[in-house]
């Protein structure tokens, strides 16, 4: 987890831009850099964002774990058994093209302005996304090795763990990361629309009100968060996982 | 070796083909309990696809095979570790009796002692190919299947090896099918030999070595009067 000096020269860079560009422009609409992070501080010291970035992330988290249960079991499904693939081929095609939009309006609609209108919404969002991905990965797998676990009686469980999941880990790795930046950005989008807390809520508050500062406050700490999560989660578990190449 | 052979193994492949093409046609043979039989043949004869047979991976045929209770090792053309997996835990996983003090003496048998830890692609694929064997012999199994499992490794690797499973073979008793394209690797080791003609496949020849007890008795013998 070496610091890279470019990456952060570049960011440097954005704010000195930002900077600039909100003194030059003098305007409520446009705060500078210090004017943002003064108050991402005042808010979390209220407790007021914390709260909104923990009913997010709630939401992410639950999301995300019922997308990628369901997913990784239709893909594998669809990977392995020719019959099933034909039959839910047509559905992915459609669900991997339905906007996303269309499916949170249809969940509060159907559902209910409620918690499990907003987690199906989202989930239904990035299953197909899930589905896809791992039926490549259940297409790929090594025949050869399945002989190996067939021949030494490894059994069911002890195969699943240690001939087939490690050659899907690319796959879900892969589906991972496509997955949550495509995931925060419907929770906040299925928020605006139809919770009164979270992120998404807080951005649609400050929008109303024309408070720039409070939307980009916000902004900011959600980029931070996910950001967080890639460095210190994400990566390091990928790491541990593909050490052996 | 004339009694028991019903409890040894047994094959008939009256028909085996992929797709349209015969590979293998009316082969039999039975191997007693503890037998060595070598299979020699040309390239792409079918040898391979015999084995996966053998070892029940292919139920693609026309025929019937009959294997004594136990379990099977077998080692295949390529060495097929499992890459994500320490040397060591690819032997654990194939759950040897001794565990993994068991692990360790094959191990060290096969000469990668103190390899254990190493990840399978760090190392030579002669290694690789010795791991294969560690796994077959580890799981103390009852019928041996090996495809050229010496190849591409040095005389005095191959000797030793072969050593080795000559050793383990007089430890317990084992039905082995050993496929190779060295004869005198064949002569050396087998009791019997049979060699495969091509297209589709079927038993040429056989060729009966001296019994392998002989063997060791006239070389104590020699042992004993030299
Ligand atoms: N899965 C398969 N699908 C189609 N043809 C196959 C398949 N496996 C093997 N064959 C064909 O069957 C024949 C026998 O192959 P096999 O691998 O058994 O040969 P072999 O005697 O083991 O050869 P070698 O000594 O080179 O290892 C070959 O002609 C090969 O092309
Ligand atoms: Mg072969």
């Amino acid at each position: 987890m070496s610091v890279d000096l470019r990456r952060v020269g570049s960011l440097m860079l954005l704010l000195m831009l930002w900077q600039a560009v909100a003194i030059t422009a003098d305007s409520p609409l446009l705060p500078d850099p210090v004017a943002v992070v003064a108050r991402m501080v005042a808010d979390s010291v209220t407790g007021e964002l914390p709260y909104h970035l923990g009913a997010t992330l709630a939401r992410v988290a639950a999301s995300f774990v019922l997308a990628f249960a369901i997913g990784a079991a239709i893909g594998v499904m669809m990977g392995r058994y020719r019959a099933i693939d034909r039959v839910f081929d047509g559905w992915l095609i459609f669900f991997l093209n339905l906007p996303a939009l269309v499916t949170i309006i249809l969940a509060y609609v159907w559902l209910g302005l409620g918690e499990v209108a907003a987690i199906a919404a989202v989930a239904i969002n990035k299953i197909p996304n899930v589905a896809a991905t791992l039926r490549e990965g259940a297409r790929t797998l090594d025949g050869d090795l399945a002989a190996v676990a067939k021949v030494y009686g490894m059994g069911r469980w002890r195969t699943l763990r240690h001939v087939v999941a490690p050659q899907l880990v690319p796959f879900a790795l892969a589906a991972v990361r496509t997955g949550l930046a495509l995931i925060w950005k419907i929770v906040l989008v299925v928020e605006l629309l139809g919770r009164s807390n979270g992120v998404g809520f807080q951005i649609h508050m400050h929008f109303q009100m024309f408070d720039v500062t409070g939307l980009l406050a916000y902004a900011l700490a959600f980029i931070l968060v996910v950001q967080a999560i890639e460095l210190f989660i994400l990566g390091p578990v990928e790491a541990r996982l593909v050490q052996w190449r | 070796m004339s009694s028991g052979a019903e409890d040894g193994l047994a094959v008939t492949v009256r028909d085996k083909r992929f797709g349209a093409r015969q590979v293998i046609a009316d082969l039999t043979f039975r191997a007693a309990p503890g037998e060595f039989v070598a299979l020699v043949g040309p390239s792409g004869c079918g040898k391979s696809t015999l084995l996966n047979i053998l070892a029940g991976l292919d139920p693609a045929f026309e025929g019937s095979v009959q294997a004594p209770p136990g379990r099977l090792g077998m080692v295949f053309q390529a060495p097929r570790l499992l890459p994500w997996r320490s040397v060591a835990d690819n032997l654990l996983l194939v759950d040897p009796p001794g565990g993994a003090a068991a692990v360790e003496d094959i191990l060290a048998a096969v000469g990668l002692a103190g390899r254990g830890a190493s990840w399978p692609n760090h190392l030579s694929l002669g290694m690789q190919r010795r791991v294969a064997v560690a796994r077959a012999f580890a799981v103390n199994p009852a019928v041996l299947l090996m495809d050229e499992p010496f190849v591409s490794l040095d005389a005095d690797l191959a000797g030793s090896l072969r050593d080795l499973l000559r050793a383990l073979l007089a430890q317990r008793p084992t039905t082995v099918v050993f496929v190779t394209h060295d004869v005198a690797e064949a002569r050396d080791l087998a009791d019997r030999i049979l060699y495969l003609a091509p297209s589709p496949t079927r038993v040429e020849r056989e060729e009966v070595i001296m019994n392998r007890s002989i063997k060791e008795k006239q070389a104590a013998a020699r042992t004993r009067s030299g």
